[in-house]
C-alpha cells in the first residue's frame, strides 16, 4: 500500500510539472503565433487587464514584434497586409497610462488597433490647479460622461491622504461634475469611475503647480469696512498695503502702498471712489492684475464701466438674515445687472449680486455687497471664520498669481511634455481615443471573442500541486527507511 | 432701575461715501451709573471732526450691553462710580463682542485704584476677556493720529486730590494678540471730558485730543 | 593419531573468536558514533526550531496580538515545538542506527583491506546459525587475511568519528550560543541599563521585545472632594477632576520610561517630563496629577510604548440664580424688608453661601461703599441648596440717593483662592430722592461745570499755603513776584465761576458771549465794588435777557465763592497770603457745597447736544503725525498640521491598528478644546477602528473627519476657472 501511495505521489508531482510545462509553451506559442486577420481573436481588457503587466499588454507588445519581423522579411511581392497582425480590443474598462502607451505604439508601428467601448464611460476628466491664495489650497475639478443602458456608476475621487468626495450615481447617458476646494492636496489626485466593484475608468493628476503669491492693494475710506476687510485678509496670510486718510494732511498707511503694478499686486480692491484713478485701475488689468470693485466705488461711473455692470436697486437688509444659513442676506448690498459675458457668482434668486469678467488680460469682481463688516460682528459665531473665508474666495477670483517657473533640463533638449502630444492620465478616455483613434461603434465580424488571459492556466498551482506530491513522495519514502 | 431704550443711531449721511459714519457709542450695563459722563460722547464726536475728516454721527448713542445691538458698534465706551457687576447675558455679549473684533473702552470716573468700580469691573473683565496688563507707553495706540511721547496724558482730575491721588502713568489692556480689545483708564476721562464742546475755546490745550487717537485706532487696527 | 569429536564450540578457534570480538566491537564504536550523531542533529534541531520560533513570535505575531500574548507563552511555546521536533528527529534518524548490523559492519572493515569477502562471509555464516561449526581452515583463512583490515579498520573509527560528530557538535554549540546570547541581551534590556535619545519612540514597533502588558488605573479624586478612589483595568484613556491622583500599576516588567506631556490650547509641542517610578513588591507603578487640560502619559520599553490619555476636567464654579429679587427698582421708602430667595448647585458639594449686599452712597464724584453679608449659610456638601433670608433695609442705614446691590454667592470645598466664587445675577436698588417725585416739570440739566473750578481752588489753597509758609525765607521780591502769580491765576478762575454762576434755559453755561458785569445785561446780580450780589427784585424766576436764553436759576454758593476770589485775590495782590488763605477757604468750602447741591437731573437721557459738525469740521490747529500701521500676522493654521497627522493616522492604521488609535486618541484629545467638531469626527473614527468594522465604513470615517477639519469644501459648479463663492 505504501509503496503504491509513493508511486500514486510520484506521478501526480510529474504529472502536474509537465502539465505547467505544456501550459507555459502552449500559451506562448498561442500568444506568439500571428493570427490570421479574419479570425483574429478580439482582446478583451476588463478591470483585471489595465495593468502593464496583463496578458493584453503582453498579446500587444507580442504583436508589435511580430509586426516590425515580418516588416523585415517580407519581400516586395508579398502583400504585408494578409500577413499583418492586427488588434482588436473589446474595452469594457478603459486601461492604465501603461497599457494605452502599448496601445499607442502598437498603432504607431504599423499594427492596425481597433476597439470596441464597451465600458460605458463616454468621458471622463479632472484637473487640479492651485488656489491663488496664500494658503496651498487646491481646486480640482472633474466630470464624467456616460453612455447606453445599463446600471448606474458612481464616481470616486481620492488622492493619497483618502477619499475627498464621490458621486454616488451617475444614471446612464448623463454628464456629472464636481467642483471642490481642498485645503491641502495630497497628490496625487484619482477620480475612479466605477460600476459594483469594477474599475471602468481612473484618472489621475498631479499636484498643481505652486504659484508666486503678491499683495493686495486696498482702497478705503477708513471705517469699519476697510478695517475688517484688511483684517480678513492679513489674517488670511495676505500682505495688504492700504492708506487710510484721516484728515488732509494726515493718513495712516499700511505696508508701503505704491502704485498699482503686477510686479508688486495680485489684485486690487476698490471699496470707495476717488482713491484710485480708473486709468491706473486699467493699465493694472492690462497686466493681467485683478481688481474688486465693491461699496462706494460702484458709484463711480469710471470704475462701474470696468465692470461690465450697472446698478439695479438697492436691496434691503433682511432681519436675522445674519444668524441663519444664507448671511449675505442681512448686510446692506445692490443688485447689478450685469453684461452677458460677465460670469455670475452669486445671485440672491434671480438677482445677481457678484459677477466676474475679463477686461483685456485681468480680471474684475463687482461685489454689491456693502458693509460686510457686519457679517463679521453681528453674525453668529462662525461669522468672522466664514467672512475671512469668503474675502478670500473673492481675492482669489481675480488675484493674479503666476505660477513659479520650472527649471527646464535645456542639456538634454528639453523633455519631452507628454501633455503636448496625449491628453494623459487627466482624461483617460481621450488619450486612448488620441492614441488608437476612435472606438468603432459595430460589433468585430468575429464570433468568437476570445480572451487570451481567460484559459490560462495558473502555473502557481500546477507547481504547489507537484511539489506538494514529491514532497510526499519523498517523506513517505524516507519513514519507509529507504534511501 | 429700569433701563431704558437704546435709541438708534440717527441715519445720517455721512461727509464722504455713503457708507454709515463712525458712531460714538456709549455702554448700559444694569449694575451702576453707566451714564454718569453724559458730556463726554458729545465732547469726543467734536474732537473727531476738528481734527479729522472722518465721516462722523453728530450724536452719540447708548446701547444696552445685553443687547445684540452691541455688535453694531465696534467701539464701546464704558464709565461709571458704582460696582459694576455684569449679568450672565451681559458676560456672553461682551465676550462674542471682543472675541469677533470689537473694542471697549473703559474709564473709572472715580480714578481710584481701591474703589467700588475698579475692583468690580476688573475682575469682571478678567471673568469675560482676561486680565488687564499695563500697556507699554510706546504702543501704536499713543501714536495713532498725535503723538503722545509719554503715554496717557494726565487729566487735571488726577491731581486733584479726589480719587486715589495718583497719577496714573500707564493705561491697562487685554490684548488679544496685537490687538487692543479692551482699553482701561483710571485717569477719569470721564471727568476731564465732561464738558460742553463749545466751552473748548476757553482752553489753551486741548485735552480731548487722545480720543481722537483712541477712534483712529478703532478705525484702523 | 586418533582424535576425539569434541563439540563445536570446543573446536572453534580462538582465532575466529578473536574475529567476531573485533567486529562485534567495531559495530559497537559504530552505533555509538552513528547515535551521538543522531543525538545531536536532533538536539541543534530542536534548538534552531526554538529560535525560529521566538522570532516568528516578536517578529509577526507580537505587534498584532501584544495585548493577549503573555511573556510565558513566548517562552513555552518554542520549548514544546522544539521538544517535539527533537523527538521527531530521534524517532525518524535512529532507525539509521538500528540499520548497523554485524554483517555491514563487516563490509565497512572490507572497505579497509580486502579479504575478498572472506570476512564478510564468515560474519554471515556466524549470523545465520551461531551453533554451526565452522572450519577451522576457514577460520585460519579468515583470521590472517582480516587482521590487516581490522587494525586499519579500527584505527578509521576515529576520524569517522571526527568527522561525523564535528560538524553536528559546532551547530549544536553555535545555536546555543545564539539563544544564550539573545536572552542575555533582553535581560540587559529589560534592567535598562540601556541609554536612549530623547527622541520620540514610534508606536509600537515590529523589533524584538517584549511588549507592555495590560495595566491597572487608580483615580483617588482630591481629599476635599470627599469621591472614592476608583480602579480601571486596562484602559487608554481616562477622565479625571483636576487634582486627582492618578496611579497606573504594571505588574511585568518595569518600562524603560515613562513620560508626561500636558497640553495647553493649541499647545502641541509641550515639553515632556519623566515621572517617577513608585517601588512596588512586584511590577511596577507611577503617579500622575490631574490638570485641568488633557495629559498623556506615554510608557515605553524597547520599541513599544502603551498610552495613557487623562481629560482632566475642571472643578466649576457654583452655579447660583438668583430668584427674588426679580428685577432692579427704584424705592422711595426704606421700611419694607426685601425678601432674598436664591438657588444652588455644585457638581461636587457647596461649603457655604450668602447674600453679598453693597451699599454705595453719594453722588457725583464722591461715593462711599460698604459691603454686609446677611443669610450666611454652611451648607456641608449638598449638591443642591437653597437660600432664603429676609433684608431689612432699614437696618442698613440708607439715604436718598443710596445704591444697594444684592447678590447671592456660593463656594464650594475647592481649597484654591483665587478660583472665585460663585455668583448670581445682581440686583440694585436704588433709593429715590424726595424731589424727584415733585410736581415740577424741570428740563433735564447736565450738572454745572464746576470740577474745574473746585480742583483749581484746591491747587491755589495749597500753593498759597505753601507760600505762606516760606514767606519768612523768601525775599520781598520774590515774594510779591509769586503772589501775583497766584492772584492772576486767582482772577482767572473768578472769571471761570462768574460764567458758571448763571444757569440758563437751553443748559449752556458760557453762552455765545462771556456776561460780565456792567455788559448792559441785567443778570438778576448787581455789582457792588467788584462782588456779585442778588438783585433784591430779582431773586427767583426766569430773567428774561434780550436775545439770551433767559436765566433759570443762580447758583448762589457760586456767588458766594466768586465773592470770596474777589478778596482772595486782593490779598494776594498784596501780598498777603495769609490774608488770602481764609477767602480761599470759604470759597473752597462754597465750591463744594454748590458741587453737593442736589440737582434735578433726570437718568438715561442724556443732554441733547448734537455737534455741528459743518462749523467744527477740520477746526482744530494741532497737527497730528499718525504712525504707519503694522500689519495684523496671519492666524495660525492648526488645522494643516491637524489633517497632516489625520492622514499619517489613516495610512498607519492599514498596517497597524493600534498605533493608528493611540494616535487618533491623542489627536482627538489636542482637538477637544478648540475643535469640538473634528473632536467628536475622530470619536466616531476612532470607535470604528476598535469595534473593527469593515475598510470602506472606516474609510468613509476618515474622509468624513477630515471634511469636517475644513480641508474639503464643494464648490458650487461655475463657468469661472477659480470657482464661485462658497
Amino acid at each position: 500500500m505504501r509503496s503504491r501511495v509513493e508511486w500514486l505521489a510520484r506521478t501526480v508531482g510529474v504529472g502536474a510539472l509537465l502539465l505547467a510545462l505544456i501550459s507555459a509553451v502552449t500559451t506562448a506559442w498561442r500568444v506568439g503565433s500571428p493570427l490570421p486577420r479574419r479570425v483574429a481573436p478580439v482582446l478583451r481588457i476588463t478591470a483585471a487587464d489595465r495593468d502593464a503587466d496583463s496578458a493584453v499588454a503582453g498579446a500587444v507588445r507580442d504583436a508589435i514584434v511580430q509586426s516590425v519581423v515580418r516588416g523585415a522579411s517580407a519581400g516586395p511581392q508579398q502583400s504585408a497586409l494578409s500577413a499583418t497582425p492586427t488588434v482588436q480590443l473589446h474595452v469594457s474598462s478603459i486601461p492604465s497610462a501603461s497599457v494605452r502607451a502599448v496601445l499607442g505604439a502598437a498603432a504607431r508601428a504599423g499594427v492596425p488597433v481597433s476597439w470596441q467601448n464597451a465600458s460605458g464611460v463616454r468621458a471622463l476628466a479632472v484637473s487640479v490647479s492651485r488656489v491663488p491664495t496664500p494658503a496651498t489650497a487646491s481646486l480640482l475639478s472633474f466630470a464624467a460622461t456616460t453612455e447606453g443602458p445599463g446600471p448606474a456608476m458612481s464616481v470616486v475621487v481620492r488622492d493619497a491622504g483618502g477619499i475627498l468626495d464621490s458621486i454616488a450615481e451617475v444614471q446612464a447617458t448623463s454628464t456629472r461634475s464636481m467642483r471642490l476646494r481642498v485645503a491641502r492636496l495630497q497628490a496625487p489626485l484619482r477620480a475612479t469611475m466605477m460600476r459594483d466593484d469594477d474599475v471602468l475608468a481612473e484618472a489621475e493628476a498631479g499636484g498643481p503647480d505652486s504659484l508666486m503669491m503678491r499683495r493686495v492693494r486696498m482702497y478705503a475710506a477708513p471705517g469699519w469696512e476697510g478695517k475688517f476687510v484688511v483684517a480678513a485678509l492679513e489674517e488670511s496670510g495676505w500682505n495688504v498695503d492700504a492708506a487710510y486718510q484721516i484728515a488732509p494732511t494726515a493718513t495712516v498707511r499700511v505696508g508701503i502702498p505704491s502704485t498699482l503694478d503686477t510686479s508688486r499686486y495680485a489684485a486690487a480692491i476698490v471699496m470707495d471712489s476717488g482713491l484710485v484713478s480708473p486709468r491706473g485701475l486699467r493699465a493694472f488689468l492690462a497686466q493681467g492684475g485683478g481688481a474688486i470693485i465693491a461699496g462706494d466705488a460702484l458709484r463711480d461711473p469710471a470704475l462701474l464701466a470696468l465692470t461690465d455692470a450697472r446698478i439695479e436697486d438697492d436691496r434691503a437688509v433682511i432681519a436675522g438674515a445674519l444668524l441663519s444659513d444664507q448671511p449675505r442676506r442681512g448686510i446692506p448690498a445692490v443688485h447689478l445687472v450685469v453684461s452677458p459675458r460677465a460670469i455670475v457668482l452669486e445671485r440672491e434668486g434671480q438677482d445677481v449680486v457678484v459677477a466676474v469678467t475679463r477686461r483685456e488680460t485681468g480680471r474684475v469682481l463687482v461685489s454689491g455687497f456693502r458693509e460686510s463688516w457686519r457679517w463679521r460682528m453681528e453674525g453668529n459665531d462662525e461669522a468672522a471664520t466664514a467672512h475671512r473665508d469668503w474675502w478670500n474666495t473673492l481675492v482669489a477670483a481675480v488675484a493674479f498669481a503666476p505660477p513659479v517657473p520650472r527649471a527646464t533640463d535645456a542639456a538634454a533638449g528639453g523633455t519631452i511634455d507628454r501633455a503636448v502630444f496625449w491628453p494623459g492620465d487627466d482624461a483617460p478616455l481621450a488619450d486612448l481615443v488620441a492614441r488608437i483613434g476612435v472606438a468603432e461603434s459595430l460589433p468585430f465580424s468575429q464570433t468568437t471573442p476570445q480572451s487570451v488571459a481567460s484559459w490560462s492556466f495558473p502555473l502557481w498551482l500546477l507547481f504547489l500541486l507537484a511539489a506538494v506530491a514529491l514532497l510526499s513522495e519523498w517523506a513517505l519514502r524516507r519513514l519507509r527507511g529507504a534511501s | 432701575m429700569s433701563i431704558p431704550r437704546a435709541v438708534s443711531h440717527p441715519v445720517v449721511a455721512g461727509e464722504r461715501g455713503a457708507e454709515a459714519p463712525f458712531v460714538f457709542a456709549t455702554v448700559q450695563y444694569d449694575s451702576g451709573d453707566w451714564d454718569s459722563a453724559p458730556m463726554l460722547p458729545a465732547n469726543v464726536i467734536d474732537a473727531v471732526a476738528r481734527y479729522t475728516s472722518l465721516a462722523v454721527a453728530p450724536q452719540g448713542v447708548s446701547v444696552p450691553l445685553s443687547s445684540e445691538a452691541c455688535f453694531q458698534y465696534p467701539l464701546l465706551f464704558l464709565t461709571g462710580h458704582l460696582p459694576v457687576r455684569f449679568t450672565a447675558r451681559e458676560f456672553d455679549v461682551l465676550r462674542r463682542y471682543l472675541r469677533r473684533g470689537g473694542l471697549l473702552f473703559i474709564d473709572d470716573h472715580n480714578h481710584d485704584v481701591d474703589g467700588a468700580f475698579h475692583k468690580t469691573v476688573r475682575e469682571e473683565i478678567a471673568r469675560a476677556a482676561g486680565a488687564l496688563v499695563p500697556l507699554p507707553n510706546t504702543h501704536p495706540l499713543y501714536r495713532a493720529f498725535f503723538v503722545f511721547e509719554n503715554g496717557p496724558p494726565t487729566t487735571s482730575h488726577e491731581m486733584n486730590g479726589w480719587g486715589d491721588n495718583l497719577v496714573h502713568e500707564q493705561l491697562d489692556a487685554v490684548l488679544f494678540g496685537t490687538r487692543i480689545a479692551v482699553l482701561y483708564s483710571n485717569k477719569d476721562y470721564s471727568s476731564e471730558w465732561s464738558y460742553h464742546p463749545d466751552n473748548k475755546r476757553f482752553l489753551s490745550v486741548d485735552n480731548t485730543k487722545f480720543a481722537v487717537n483712541i477712534v483712529v485706532y478703532a478705525l484702523t487696527r | 593419531m586418533s582424535t576425539a569429536t569434541l563439540p563445536a564450540a570446543a573446536v572453534a578457534t580462538p582465532s575466529g573468536d578473536a574475529v567476531m570480538r573485533d567486529v562485534a566491537f567495531i559495530e559497537q564504536m559504530l552505533r555509538t558514533t552513528l547515535g551521538v550523531r543522531v543525538a545531536l542533529q536532533s538536539i541543534g534541531a530542536g534548538v534552531a526550531s526554538w529560535i525560529l520560533l521566538q522570532l516568528l513570535l516578536t517578529a509577526a505575531i507580537a505587534p498584532v496580538t501584544q495585548d493577549a500574548v503573555s511573556p510565558w507563552m513566548f517562552f513555552a511555546i518554542p520549548l514544546i515545538a522544539s521538544l517535539t521536533v527533537v523527538v521527531l528527529c530521534v524517532v525518524m534518524l535512529w532507525q539509521n542506527v538500528g540499520s548497523i548490523s554485524a554483517v555491514r559492519t563487516a563490509l565497512w572493515i572490507e572497505e579497509h583491506g580486502g579479504t575478498d569477502f572472506a570476512l564478510v562471509t564468515w560474519v554471515e555464516q556466524h549470523e545465520a546459525d551461531r551453533h554451526v561449526e565452522p572450519s577451522a581452515t576457514f577460520a585460519r583463512v579468515v583470521a590472517s587475511a582480516s587482521a590487516a583490515a581490522l587494525r586499519e579498520a579500527r584505527a578509521a573509527l576515529g576520524p569517522l568519528a571526527r568527522r561525523a560528530l564535528l560538524g553536528p557538535l559546532f551547530f549544536v554549540v553555535g545555536a546555543i550560543a545564539v539563544l544564550v546570547a539573545e536572552s542575555v541581551r533582553t535581560t540587559i534590556r529589560q534592567r535598562g541599563s540601556l541609554v536612549r535619545d530623547g527622541a520620540s519612540v514610534p508606536l509600537a514597533g515590529a523589533r524584538a521585545g517584549v511588549p507592555l502588558r495590560p495595566w491597572r488605573v487608580r483615580i483617588a479624586p482630591p481629599t476635599y472632594t470627599g469621591l472614592a478612589a476608583i480602579e480601571l483595568s486596562d484602559t487608554n484613556a481616562v477622565r479625571a477632576l483636576s487634582g486627582s491622583r492618578i496611579e497606573i500599576v504594571g505588574q511585568d516588567d518595569r518600562p524603560d520610561r515613562v513620560t508626561v506631556r500636558a497640553f495647553g490650547e493649541g499647545d502641541s509641542a509641550a515639553r515632556a517630563r519623566e515621572a517617577t517610578f513608585t517601588r512596588q513588591r512586584s511590577g511596577w507603578s507611577v503617579a500622575v496629577t490631574a490638570t485641568d487640560g488633557p495629559l498623556e502619559v506615554r510608557a515605553v520599553r524597547d520599541r513599544f510604548a502603551k498610552l495613557l490619555l487623562v481629560e482632566g476636567v475642571a472643578d466649576s464654579l457654583p452655579h447660583v440664580l438668583l430668584n427674588a429679587p426679580i428685577r432692579d427698582s427704584v424705592l422711595r421708602t426704606v421700611t419694607a424688608p426685601l425678601a432674598l430667595d436664591a438657588t444652588l448647585h455644585d457638581d461636587l458639594g457647596l461649603v457655604s453661601a450668602e447674600f453679598e449686599v453693597v451699599v454705595s452712597s453719594g453722588e457725583g464724584e464722591r461715593y462711599t461703599v460698604r459691603t454686609e453679608r446677611v443669610g450666611a449659610k454652611m451648607l456641608s456638601g449638598a449638591h443642591d441648596a437653597r437660600l432664603r433670608t429676609v433684608l431689612d433695609l432699614a437696618a442698613l442705614a440708607l439715604g436718598p440717593g443710596d445704591v444697594v446691590h444684592v447678590r447671592a454667592v456660593a463656594r464650594d470645598a475647592n481649597p484654591l483662592l483665587r478660583r472665585g466664587v460663585g455668583a448670581s445675577d445682581t440686583r440694585s436698588f436704588r433709593i429715590a430722592r424726595p424731589s424727584e417725585y415733585d410736581s415740577v416739570a424741570v428740563e433735564p440739566a447736565p450738572p454745572p461745570d464746576v470740577d474745574k473750578s473746585l480742583l483749581s481752588q484746591r491747587m491755589l489753597l495749597m500753593l498759597t499755603e505753601r507760600l505762606d509758609a516760606r514767606r519768612v525765607r523768601l525775599e520781598a521780591v520774590v515774594l510779591r513776584a509769586e503772589s501775583r502769580t497766584l492772584a492772576i491765576d486767582q482772577s482767572r478762575l473768578r472769571q471761570a465761576v462768574g460764567d458758571a454762576v448763571f444757569q440758563r434755559l437751553t443748559g449752556e453755561q458760557g453762552g455765545e458771549h462771556a456776561h460780565s458785569i456792567g455788559d448792559g445785561h441785567d443778570h438778576g446780580v448787581e455789582a457792588i465794588g467788584g462782588k456779585l450780589a442778588l438783585s433784591g427784585a430779582n431773586t427767583q424766576g426766569m430773567l428774561a435777557e434780550g436775545d439770551d436764553a433767559p436765566v433759570v436759576a443762580i447758583n448762589t454758593p457760586l456767588l458766594e465763592a466768586y465773592n470770596a476770589m474777589w478778596d482772595a485775590g486782593r490779598a494776594l495782590e498784596q501780598s498777603d497770603t495769609r490774608a488770602a488763605i481764609p477767602f480761599m477757604r470759604r470759597a473752597l468750602a462754597a465750591i463744594e457745597r454748590a458741587r453737593a447741591a442736589s440737582r434735578i437731573y433726570l437718568r438715561g437721557r442724556p443732554p441733547t447736544v448734537i455737534i455741528d459738525l459743518a462749523k467744527v469740521r477740520l477746526a482744530g490747529k494741532d497737527t497730528s503725525a499718525p504712525a504707519d500701521r503694522e500689519a495684523r500676522s496671519a492666524l495660525p493654521s492648526t488645522s494643516s498640521a491637524r489633517e497632516r497627522r489625520l492622514l499619517a493616522a489613516a495610512s498607519l492604521a492599514a498596517t497597524d491598528a493600534v498605533a493608528a488609535r493611540d494616535s487618533l486618541a491623542l489627536l482627538r484629545v489636542e482637538s477637544l478644546a478648540d475643535a469640538p467638531a473634528f473632536a467628536t469626527a475622530l470619536t466616531s473614527v476612532l470607535e470604528s477602528l476598535s469595534t473593527g468594522r469593515d475598510s470602506a465604513d472606516v474609510t468613509a470615517r476618515f474622509a468624513r473627519a477630515r471634511r469636517v477639519l475644513g480641508g474639503i469644501q464643494r464648490l458650487p459648479s461655475s463657468a469661472w476657472s477659480r470657482g464661485g463663492t462658497p
